[in-house]
């Protein structure tokens, strides 16, 4: 079965909330009843018919084409499927998503995998602030799953994380906080100011040493840690592949609150 | 109107023909007393459109640390009457309350307190150049950013091991974690607008760590322009904070979506209310869509769209506005009241109507 | 419920609790202080007032708990137990023990014993067991309801004029559709009249009305508005109340335990390796020694291995054990490739259970064994003598010189044991070498040597795997249960976390534990491991070599490495 393809007529003139336009709400919907979907976000009414051109069938694997940092909340609370993204995405991508894959070509806005608890989102480009924090009436950030991020994050990358790792591939904003695992690839900067501000639990790995240590994490000494080794054969499985050797530095941190966190700077 | 000296009546008409006719409006600035917040609110909820305030950032990230992990304020009174320790974090609080210091270390003693420290005041980033002579303070203050300044505080608060160069901030960060220790009652004062929610956390964290052992607290500098009390208004009017939208069935709150500043750049917004009316308040409308403005004082928005002369309240008017000193909503009884002015509450409640009329004709 | 029942003065209000996520909201603050442990999520606020306070906690009761469970039942109980539905109101505590909106499933509750019995399903046996509920048949009737949240209430305030429908009477009204489901009746009422309007129809809204809203003006004393602004004008409008901190809260529960203690350093070197001036401190044991044989010394050392695994430490195997030496054929009793086995533990009775159990699932289940004494002890343990029985009747018992011998029948023979075997409280165990270096490699390498130098000398065993353990851990934890936690001291990891024994460019720590039937054995030990270790030089990569103690009160052997290396 081909492809359910959302194809974006005009920039919209509002901005489009698209969390209907997942697999489990498209299932055995008419491409009629799908085109009667109501996406708009002001009182003047807004459906899907009206911003997009809808073509295929398989709401288990959805594409949007043309999109941009408008529409809002693609694969929001995503559960199974696939939903592809040629163009930007807006706020709240992947937003609470439980499970599922969204590839995204371009870049995606702010709260990127938010609250996400499982699944993986792949974004070719840059994230927006507060991606893999905390979503709107959450109080923890993501818990869950993989996010693979091409470009640039904005501040307060992984905000209130509890767990899952995250691939990030270039240089963070300022005030990192609570994130599992930063990884930089391709590292060309270090992460931004205060990476790990407020950690009280959790690992960050930086590819190289970041240029602003706070003064709060406490230095450790460089030493062979078998967790890497586990962790990139665990990445190498999920198809991931990011050399990390079996030396870092470590230091420990934020002794501001808890400090049992750490930061692994590979050595 | 458009510059040009006009009827308030004819005024209104046009108002309530552009907002009527307006996609996507929004309600800003909203420097204006708990009635015309209230009338506001009301407008907003029948046009599907936007509430926000002129100083909603640090209002926003409050709300946002508070629905995440809640928060341990004290009022003011308390605060002045009763606590021993009082750590001022950053040059804001200071900026938007000059007196800050003196109101919070008032001369004459206050009521009995826990424990037996004299009162000393802790100035994080930033220094005591205006502290009043009677009060014992002591600055902590380095090339260190504040986030740093902040970190590094609750590092030694809690005994926690981190290596610092500087010796003679790390002596004045341990001797300040060492007189918080030892506090009966220690609060932190700071102005969210000036720091982002990680070091808002660790503040916090530095109340649940002192609480184990003693009394402690924070203080979050209250907006200005009545930013709380609309912030309040707005929360028991729709059950959600400013930077609500009222387009959908139910409102929805979000901090990036619904800032004025945003909706106006991104042309999201086609139709803007500004409210300029508070006694000792003012800010500056964003350019952007056609506006309304009410204001106290018209002669700032001349050239706007529609500007409408509006009672300045808690001068012109008695306003119900949250008051710091309360930690609350208090009722503010205005100096000359000039009944001359239509207020807020009046000029929204009447476009509200004439709206009405247009739908029901 | 029987003396509320007796004494007719007596009436009875009750908050009911209900499962499920709700908020507790509360103007006692320390109670709502207390609380925020319990609170589900994890956040809470709480509002330090003038002279009062607020405290928002939000909580889920949950069936599973015992505690919320026997809230939930206790309340129904009550309900259930009175006799006269007049003395019990039904003031459910909104929002703090269930939300309102939970009020329609409550009612069904106490009008459908059914409906209990399979809620009291969820509930945990630990709390069915202590409540009465199961038992209880009774079922109220919907005018029995009616008095509980609507009578009775109006009657015990005393108000004539309204808990009732009669002429005359201020009354809203909900009509319901009797259905058997009390949940789904009591949620969508047919008809409700507020103030005399319809507002509700068929569970929809047809009609929004706002209440009254009323206040009072009592008369007060003009003089106190003057005393009232003085105090306000001062203090600005605190109120004199005071707020202390009570004990409960000032208690520091998690208190941190350090009771393992190091002695400076002080510089003594060994080929460039820094001994540091301290002592191990070892503490005595019961030990004995078994020999083991087998038709070639291959099975020898697998029944030997098998029976002395999990035996690195008295904390958790109960024994700590290991192979001694191998023994040639000509040092067997029965001229067999043989094993030298050496087993302690903190006391003959568990040595005695310790020996039982696993030379009867270790050594008498390997193929071509047999067992027999190895120590010639002032006391002695029961080896074959327990183990006999398994031969059910056909086991022999056979004494050469002076020494008795079972043999047991098995699938491949004849299990052969020696009866007894020798038992010395003069053991020591815990003696202890601690090795810091640059790299876990050279730490390794360097330990493996030392063992292996220790292996060559008689009456010492290193229990650990390989002879070394590298989990080195203190006396405490803070949590509570765990007698024994990581040695943080010595984690290179938490070198800035914690007041480390090591310097920043030691990467790695390992352990070498060394119990022994002697002291003296276990001088000689570590003075063959120390020289052993120091043999690579610190070019090799090792730094230090030093010891662990508890300060030296605690265990009466101390084995200072100063001596021991001179």
């Amino acid at each position: 079965m081909s492809a359910l393809i959302f194809e974006l007529k005009d920039t919209p003139g509002q901005r489009l909330d698209l969390s209907p336009l997942v697999p489990a709400r498209l299932a055995g919907m008419s491409r009629k009843d799908i085109e009667a979907v109501s996406i708009g976000t002001t009182r003047e009414t807004l459906t899907v018919g009206d911003a997009f051109k809808v073509k295929g069938k398989d709401a288990q694997n959805i594409h949007f084409v043309g999109t941009d940092e408008r529409c809002d909340k693609i694969g929001a609370e995503l559960e199974g499927g696939a939903i592809f993204v040629d163009g930007d995405a807006g706020a709240s991508l992947g937003a609470r998503m439980k499970s599922g894959k969204i590839g995204v070509t371009g870049s995606a806005g702010v709260l990127a995998a938010a609250s996400m608890a499982g699944g993986e989102i792949t974004i070719r480009r840059n994230v927006g602030a507060q991606a893999c924090g905390v979503a709107l009436g959450e109080t923890m950030g993501m818990k869950g799953g993989f996010v693979t991020v091409g470009g640039d994050t904005g501040a307060l990358l992984g905000e209130r994380m509890r767990r899952g790792p995250r691939g990030r591939r270039r240089q963070g904003g300022r005030l990192c906080r609570r994130p599992h695992d930063c990884r930089h690839a391709r590292a060309q900067r270090g992460a931004g100011r205060y990476a790990g501000y407020g950690n009280r639990r959790g690992s960050l790995i930086f590819m190289e040493k970041p240029k602003d240590i706070l003064p709060t994490f406490s230095d450790c000494g460089v030493m062979e840690f078998d967790y890497l080794r586990l962790l990139e054969k665990w990445l190498r499985d999920q198809d991931i592949r990011i050399r990390l050797g079996d030396r870092a530095r470590r230091l420990m941190g934020d002794m501001a609150v808890l400090g049992k966190g750490e930061m692994l700077i590979l050595a | 109107m458009r510059g040009e000296e006009a009827e308030l009546d004819s005024a209104l008409e046009r108002a309530a023909d552009l907002l009527d006719r307006a996609r996507f409006p929004v309600f800003g600035g909203l420097l204006t007393d708990i009635g015309g917040a209230a009338a506001a609110l009301s407008l907003a909820e029948k046009l599907g459109g936007v509430i926000d305030h002129a100083a909603s950032a640090g209002l926003m990230r409050a709300s946002k640390v508070m629905r995440e992990t809640g928060g341990t304020p004290a009022s003011f009174g308390e605060i002045r009457n009763r606590a021993d320790t009082v750590v001022v974090i950053g040059k804001a609080p200071l900026a938007r309350d000059p007196d800050l210091v003196e109101k919070l270390f008032p001369a004459k003693p206050g009521l009995p307190r826990p424990g037996d420290n004299k009162r000393e005041l802790i100035l994080l980033g930033a220094d005591k150049a205006k502290t009043p002579k009677h009060v014992s303070a002591t600055a902590v203050d380095s090339r260190a950013s504040l986030p740093e300044l902040v970190a590094l505080l609750a590092a030694s608060l809690r005994e926690g091991r981190f290596d610092l160069r500087d010796t003679a901030l790390r002596a004045k960060i341990d001797a300040a974690a060492a007189r918080l220790r030892k506090s009966a009652f220690a609060v932190f004062v700071y102005d969210p607008a000036e720091i982002e929610e990680p070091v808002m956390h660790t503040v916090l964290e530095m109340v649940r760590h002192l609480v184990l052992t003693t009394r402690a607290a924070i203080l979050s500098m209250a907006a200005p322009g009545n930013g709380d009390g609309v912030n309040l208004c707005s929360t028991w009017t729709c059950g959600l904070p400013i930077r609500t939208s009222f387009a959908g069935d139910v409102p929805q709150h979000d901090a990036w979506a619904y800032d004025t500043d945003r909706l106006l750049k991104s042309a999201e917004a086609d139709a803007l209310v500004w409210i300029d009316a508070l006694a000792g308040d003012t800010a500056a409308r964003p350019k952007g869509a056609a506006a309304i403005v009410l204001s106290a004082n018209p002669t700032r928005a001349a050239k706007d769209d529609i500007v409408i002369e509006v009672a300045s309240a808690a001068a012109d008017h008695d306003a119900a506005l949250f008051l710091p000193p309360l930690s609350g909503i208090g009722m503010v009884k205005a100096g000359k009241a000039d009944k001359g002015k239509p207020t807020v509450a009046a000029v929204l409640t009447r476009i509200a109507e004439l709206i009405d009329e247009r739908r029901a004709a | 419920m029987e003396a509320v029942n007796k004494h007719k003065n007596a009436s009875v209000d009750v908050g009911q609790v209900m499962f499920g996520q709700t908020i507790t909201i509360s103007g006692d603050i320390l109670r709502q202080f207390d609380g925020r442990h319990a609170a589900s999520p994890k956040k809470w606020a709480l509002n330090q007032g003038d002279g009062n306070g607020t405290g928002v906690v939000p909580y889920n009761y949950k069936p599973k708990s015992f505690v919320n469970a026997l809230q939930w039942a206790i309340g129904l109980e009550i309900f259930l137990m009175a006799e006269d539905p007049w003395r019990v109101l039904f003031s459910t505590d909104h929002p703090n023990g269930a939300l309102f909106v939970r009020y329609p499933e409550i009612f069904h509750l106490l009008m459908d014993k059914d409906e209990r019995a399979r809620w009291l399903d969820d509930l945990p046996e630990a709390s069915r067991e202590v409540s009465n509920l199961a038992g209880i048949t009774r079922e109220l009737t919907l005018s029995e309801l009616a008095v509980i949240t609507r009578a009775a209430p109006a009657k015990l305030l005393g108000l004539t004029d309204r808990g009732h429908l009669a002429p005359g009477a201020i009354a809203d009204i909900a009509v319901y559709a009797e259905q058997k489901n009390k949940t789904a009746m009591f949620s969508a009422a047919d008809l409700v009249f507020k103030s005399g309007e319809l507002v509700v129809r068929k569970g929809k809204v047809v009609r929004v009305t706002y209440g009254r809203c009323y206040h009072v003006e009592p008369g007060f004393d003009a003089q106190i508005e003057k005393r009232v602004k003085t105090f306000y004008d001062r203090y600005y409008g605190v109120d004199p109340s005071w707020f202390g901190v009570s004990d409960a809260v000032t208690t520091r529960r998690d208190a941190s335990r350090r009771s393992q203690r190091r002695d400076d350093m002080a510089e003594l070197k060994v080929k460039g390796v820094t001994i540091i001036e301290t002592f191990a401190e070892a503490f005595p044991m019961v030990g004995t020694r078994i020999i083991i044989t087998a038709p070639t010394m291959e099975w020898a050392l697998i029944s030997a291995r098998t029976m002395t695994g999990f035996a690195t430490s008295v904390i958790a195997c109960g024994a700590e054990a290991g192979i001694e030496r191998t023994l040639s054929r000509k040092e067997t009793p029965d001229g067999r490739p043989g094993v030298a086995v050496l087993l302690f533990t903190m006391n003959a009775d568990k040595l005695q259970t310790q020996l039982r159990n696993r030379v009867g699932q270790c050594v008498l289940t390997s193929p071509g064994s047999a067992c027999f004494a190895g120590l010639e002890g002032e006391k002695s343990l029961k080896l074959g003598s327990s183990l006999r029985f398994f031969g059910d009747g056909w086991q022999m018992s056979k004494v050469l010189g002076g020494k008795r011998y079972w043999r047991i029948p098995v699938m491949d023979g004849e299990f052969v044991c020696e009866d007894k075997t020798g038992l010395t409280k003069k053991a020591v165990g815990g003696g202890n070498l601690l090795v810091l270096g640059k790299t876990h490699a050279a730490v390794l390498a360097a330990c493996t040597r030392a063992v292996k130098a220790m292996a060559e000398l008689p009456d010492v065993i290193t229990p650990f795997p390989g002879g070394i353990v590298r989990s080195g851990s203190k006396v405490g934890s803070k949590y509570k249960g765990q007698i024994a936690s990581t040695n943080d001291a010595y984690c290179p990891s938490l070198k800035g976390a914690v007041k480390s024994e090591l310097p920043l460019n030691v990467e790695a720590v390992l352990e070498i534990v060394i119990d022994g039937l002697t002291a003296e054995a276990i001088h000689k030990a570590m003075h063959a491991g120390i020289h052993a270790i120091a043999k690579g030089g610190a070019r090799e990569g090792v730094t230090h070599i030093t010891a662990g103690n508890y300060g030296g009160n605690l265990g009466p052997h101390h084995f200072h490495l100063k001596e021991i290396v001179g």
